[in-house]
């Protein structure tokens, strides 16, 4: 009764005879499979790639329903933390993130091996030479279960996978994995999972790149826009070490995705962000790929555009690298350039006045003005008094000014304070009407007018001595369009303004979610939206800032508000921070879509991150850019991914190519004006050569001049119907000619 | 089908035909309660008669050092292992399982080891008296034969019996000596012991004769676990504990105090004389190329500590050769198979060979009833 043994061990899970060489032998792909199971799996294996390792139970750490261990066979070089694969349980597929590795050797003691090695040493007098049999160590990996793919559609398995071959999955077991087939709504790719499998040409060979490397499997990992934008969960949050974590990067990406998606099926979005650094957010309607014409400014301003590998990496995610096309920026005066008329009529005014960088002629169409008269700080007396300050009196009288006066502006204001000095001066020595007016006391009112006479300098820029009219200006808290991203540029305002900006600016977003809400009750039929469109995405960095665990009132209670009941109104909060641990917990409790960046050793050992495994902590300390660690409502273990760039130029990049001129040598002061009138609409022919043969001798300052003429203009008209009459390039024309004749008067 | 669970299907089979068998398979293995018993080269307690020995190098001192080396030329490895089952018993006749496996392992030139293909076998044998008179025995031993043990379906071998006899294996013995042999229960067991040691002994005899027939010169020499009772080119036996002395006097005295990474000169060993395993014939077929060779520090210790006897066919005499031999030995010296007590001579690929196949017979025998 002689028979072979070879395949008897391997049945019974003992591997191949050396522990880590031959994979299982299959004669037929997953041959040991029942034909139901190969039936309804065999589209979730690389069954070219082979058996890669085999799943190991023991006493010590037995096959669990949501993880187990596998051994990596030695020739499977390419397994490592992060891929998903394959295990197979008595009736389902078993599909799972890698996680965990260990190696194992039958070396009692390290002192064992350095005792080897003193015997090695004194043959051949070296550490590097190795001895005539290798020790063998088996490679073993934790997986954590994703999903199991019962034969039967209406079984959900919880079995663990039997001790059996465990294969790569393919493309299609990870969207399955990922949930993709139970998505109530459309799918967003917010990352690409690399697994360690090749990709196949269509003979079946592995693809190979230029350097002849295997080209990996990759595959998108999906969101689902009802748990990431709403109703099911909501809300994503970004936490990573800054300048290291890429989170504003990503952020931008998925919007990016998001926008693409939702346009693709219908639905209207839009994004409020707020740039709190330099031109970071300016230039996100210029494409990260140059256009024609500008490849050089790119490159002189240090940015080659997106690499070869991450226009790939767009079409693998099924995306198109382009910028936003409806970019709106918003920002307030600079300090000292509010206009102090009595009304001050913003369409009309210089861009130049405007605190933002992004100022240059042609490229501030987007940009528009936020003004206020002095009822909005009449509303927010705790943001525009210090704390020491607003006692009940002060809170008194700030009521009686705002509700019983109704005053509107400092001008009126002022009046006021005015009229009350002169009432007491009047009545000087009246005991009652001497000392107070309406109850307050005189002390209170000069106290009042001295804190609202240093509001134009404590809120400089942001703050109209006059009345402020809009005209057909759009707001920055008004309703969004379809696709708009609108940035509120708060980088150059003092912290007071930008504040109270952002606190303002969310709270009346809110309240447009809210108001909506309550006209789609009172009137369900209502086509028209309060928000102007289906879903806003706030952004909001320096989370833990604005939402401290633990803090209460401002912000933080707008944003927990949001948070929680935000994805039923249709407004999500997208926020970052560098220390997660210190955002407030229902913040991220409600949060349905969480990324990790690279994460520092000290913020990594608090509790927000107990969650994670040893290894995937550890990855996190050292997470290179453009890789993120992401956890999703749908996903039952978080995974890794990477992205590529933002579609959009950087912001530093965008400020040198398209604000300063660039340092290419063949750009030409007219430029900017032609970027303007393209804008606008101008389809005129050889409209380029026609604007340069124009302004030719033209300084850069004055054809910035008229490029503001020209907005002026058309903005002044824009909704009337003077508009369409108005053609940009005559009005440019006429510019140029008066700016001309000036010239040759000055000569 | 592993092997326990086809026992476990035979025995209530014989049960339902009211063969009345008692169970005794919860009893421990034979391995474990049975390891005072002598090797096969053991020798009785009585005068010391060592076997006639020439000596193979004149003038090499009786305190030799080895030259040190990193090469060697061992590329194959040969080992076997065996389980004794107690399984049933009827009246007083014990009737024994035994499982037995051997492998050879092949290693590459990364040092890589793996079983070299078709050369890893498995043997399962029940041993019972044939001649006992007890239907009962009787019956089990046409059933087994009938129907096969342990693995159904697979082809019988001609040459392979499926029940062997511990008193008379060969049909030799007259009746009443084999009857007196039957009313000892315990010596039953002993004899049966033994014959599972003669089993897996010419399972790796077989073994080793394929490996011979199926690699050339150029491919390596093999290490055997153990003595070489049929010594051919290429093989080394490496012998790691040893009862039968066969140095005396001053080499006696000499080889208890050799130094690590020394050797005792050769000699050549007749050594066919009959044993109580083996009564009626050598237990040697060629003679054999031996000497002692130190591979560990014995200082504060058993003097045997860290010796081993090599053995080879006596084509091998010179002195260089036998340095070579000797030093590859010695260059196996690490990794050590710390894990396994008898570390200090055992080779790393034969501790990696014994992993294999000690799994393989936990495989077979998985769902045989432990002990109580």
């Amino acid at each position: 009764m002689d028979l072979d043994l070879r395949d008897t061990l391997v049945a019974n899970g003992h591997g191949s005879a050396n522990g880590s060489a031959a994979p299982p032998v299959d004669q037929e792909p997953l041959a040991w499979l029942s034909a139901e199971l190969r039936e309804a799996c065999a589209e979730f294996v690389d069954s070219a790639t082979g058996a890669i390792g085999r799943v190991v139970g023991s006493e010590r750490e037995p096959a669990g329903s949501h993880r187990f261990c596998i051994w990596a066979d030695e020739k499977a070089r390419t397994l490592d933390v992060g891929h998903i694969v394959v295990a197979f349980s008595e009736d389902a597929a078993v599909i799972g993130v890698v996680d965990e590795p260990r190696r194992y050797s039958d070396l009692r003691s390290f002192l064992d091996d350095y005792y080897d090695r003193q015997l090695e040493a004194a043959i051949s007098g070296s550490l590097e030479s190795e001895p005539p049999t290798r020790r063998p160590e088996i490679l073993v990996f934790t997986v954590n279960v994703l999903a199991t793919k019962h034969v039967r559609d209406d079984v959900t398995s919880h079995r663990p996978p039997v001790a059996g071959p465990v294969y790569f999955a393919t493309p299609k077991a990870i969207s399955y994995a990922l949930g993709r087939n139970a998505f109530s709504g459309v799918a967003i790719p917010a990352l690409l999972h690399t697994n360690g499998n090749a990709e196949r040409n269509p003979d079946g060979t592995e693809k190979r790149d230029e350097q002849g490397r295997i080209v990996f499997q990759r595959a998108p990992i999906w969101l689902d826009e009802e748990y990431l934008l709403g109703p099911e969960a909501g809300h994503a949050n970004w936490t990573g070490q800054s300048g290291l974590a890429t989170k504003t990067s990503h952020a931008l990406f998925l919007t990016s995705a998001i926008f693409q998606q939702l346009k693709a099926r219908g639905k209207t979005v839009a994004a409020l962000m707020f740039n709190v650094k330099g031109p970071d957010l300016l230039w996100l309607d210029k494409p990260a790929i140059p256009e024609e014409g500008k490849e050089e400014a790119y490159k002189s301003a240090g940015f080659d555009g997106l690499s070869a590998a991450e226009r790939e990496a767009y079409d693998a995610l099924g995306l198109r690298p382009e910028p936003f096309h409806n970019l709106r920026i918003f920002a307030p005066f600079k300090p000292g350039q509010v206009p102090r008329d009595s009304v001050v009529h913003l369409p009309t005014i210089d861009r130049a006045r405007l605190n933002t960088l992004r100022n240059a002629p042609g490229e501030s169409q987007c940009v528009y003005p936020i003004l206020w008269d002095l009822q909005p700080f009449l509303w927010r007396p705790h943001k525009v008094f210090e704390r020491d300050d607003l006692d009940d009196k002060l809170f008194g009288f700030v009521a009686e000014i705002r509700d019983v006066l109704g005053i509107q502006t400092l001008t009126d204001l002022e009046a006021v304070f005015a009229e009350i000095e002169e009432s007491f001066e009047n009545a000087e020595g009246d005991k009652d009407s001497g000392s107070s007016w309406r109850g307050h006391h005189k002390f209170t009112v000069r106290k009042a007018r001295n804190r609202f006479k240093n509001l134009t300098s404590k809120f400089a820029g942001l703050l109209a001595e006059g009345a402020v009219d809009y005209g057909q200006l759009p707001r920055v808290d008004g309703p969004f369009t379809d696709q708009e991203v609108r940035i509120v540029d708060i980088a150059h305002c003092n912290t007071n303004v930008q504040e109270l900006l952002v606190d303002a600016i969310i709270d009346k977003v809110w309240k447009l979610a809210e108001q909506g809400e309550k006209e789609a009750k009172d009137n369900p039929g209502r086509k028209e939206k309060a928000l102007g469109v289906d879903k806003v995405i706030v952004f909001v960095d320096e989370l833990n800032k604005y939402a401290p665990g633990g803090a209460q009132g401002g912000l933080r209670d707008t944003l927990v508000d949001i948070a929680a009941r935000g994805r039923h109104l249709n407004v999500v909060l997208f926020g970052a921070q560098q220390f997660r641990s210190k955002v407030e917990s229902e913040i991220l409790g409600n949060c349905g879509t969480s990324f990790y960046g690279r994460v520092g050793d000290e913020e990594i050992i608090n509790a927000s991150y107990r969650s994670l495994s040893e290894t995937q902590k550890a990855e996190l300390l050292g997470l290179p850019k453009g890789r993120l660690l992401v956890r999703h409502a749908h996903f039952r273990a978080p995974l890794f991914g990477t992205f590529p760039r933002p579609p959009v130029v950087p912001g530093m990049v965008g400020q040198s190519v398209f604000n300063d001129g660039g340092s290419a040598a063949d750009t030409h002061p007219g430029d900017g004006l032609y970027d303007l009138l393209k804008r606008l609409g101008c389809t005129e022919k050889n409209l380029k050569s026609q604007v340069r043969t124009e302004t030719d001798g033209l300084s850069v300052e004055i054809v910035a001049r008229i490029c503001r003429t020209v907005e002026t203009t058309v903005e002044r008209h824009r909704g009337t119907t003077a508009a369409s009459r108005f053609d940009p390039w005559t009005v440019a024309k006429r510019a140029i000619a008066d700016a001309r004749r000036q010239l040759g008067a000055r000569h | 089908m592993s092997f326990a669970a086809s026992v476990a299907r035979l025995h209530a089979e014989l049960k339902r035909q009211g063969i009345d068998l008692q169970d005794m398979r919860a009893e421990r293995h034979l391995e474990t309660t049975l390891v005072a018993l002598p090797e096969p080269d053991y020798e009785p307690v009585g005068p010391a008669k060592g076997p006639q020995i020439t000596w193979q190098e004149p003038g090499t001192a009786l305190c030799h050092p080895v030259p040190a080396t990193r090469s060697t030329g061992f590329r194959y490895f040969l080992d076997g292992t065996q389980r004794t089952l107690p399984a049933f018993f009827s009246s007083s006749i014990p009737i024994i399982a035994s499982i037995t496996a051997a492998a050879v392992l092949e290693r590459d030139t990364d040092g890589n080891c793996a079983i070299m293909r078709g050369m890893l076998r498995l043997k399962h044998t029940w041993i019972a008296p044939r001649r006992s008179g007890d239907p009962a025995v009787d019956r089990f031993i046409a059933a087994v034969e009938r129907q096969g043990v342990a693995a159904p379906g697979t082809p019988r071998s001609s040459g392979n019996p499926l029940v062997i006899d511990p008193i008379d294996p060969n049909g030799e013995l007259d009746d009443p000596e084999y009857q007196a042999a039957l009313g000892d229960f315990g010596r039953l067991v002993n004899l049966s012991y033994d014959r599972a040691r003669r089993l897996r002994q010419n399972l790796e005899e077989d073994l080793l004769k394929a490996w011979a027939t199926s690699t050339s010169d150029s491919d390596g020499w093999i290490v055997v676990d153990g003595a070489l009772r049929n010594a051919q080119p290429r093989m080394v036996g490496l012998v790691k504990s040893f009862t039968r002395q066969y140095l005396t006097g001053e080499a006696a005295a000499a080889l208890l105090r050799l130094p690590p990474g020394h050797r005792s000169p050769a000699f050549e060993v007749h050594d066919s004389r009959p044993t109580k395993s083996s009564p009626g014939s050598g237990w040697r077929g060629k003679p054999v190329v031996c000497w002692y060779l130190r591979l560990r520090d014995a200082t504060g210790r058993d003097p045997r500590y860290g010796l081993v006897r090599v053995e080879t066919d006596v084509s091998v005499r010179d002195t260089a050769q036998i340095d070579e031999l000797s030093s590859w030995i010695l260059a196996e010296r690490i990794p050590s198979a710390t894990a396994d007590a008898r570390w200090a001579t055992l080779l790393y690929p034969v501790h990696y060979l014994e992993q294999i196949l000690k799994r393989s017979l936990e495989a077979e025998t998985r769902g045989w009833p432990s002990p109580r």
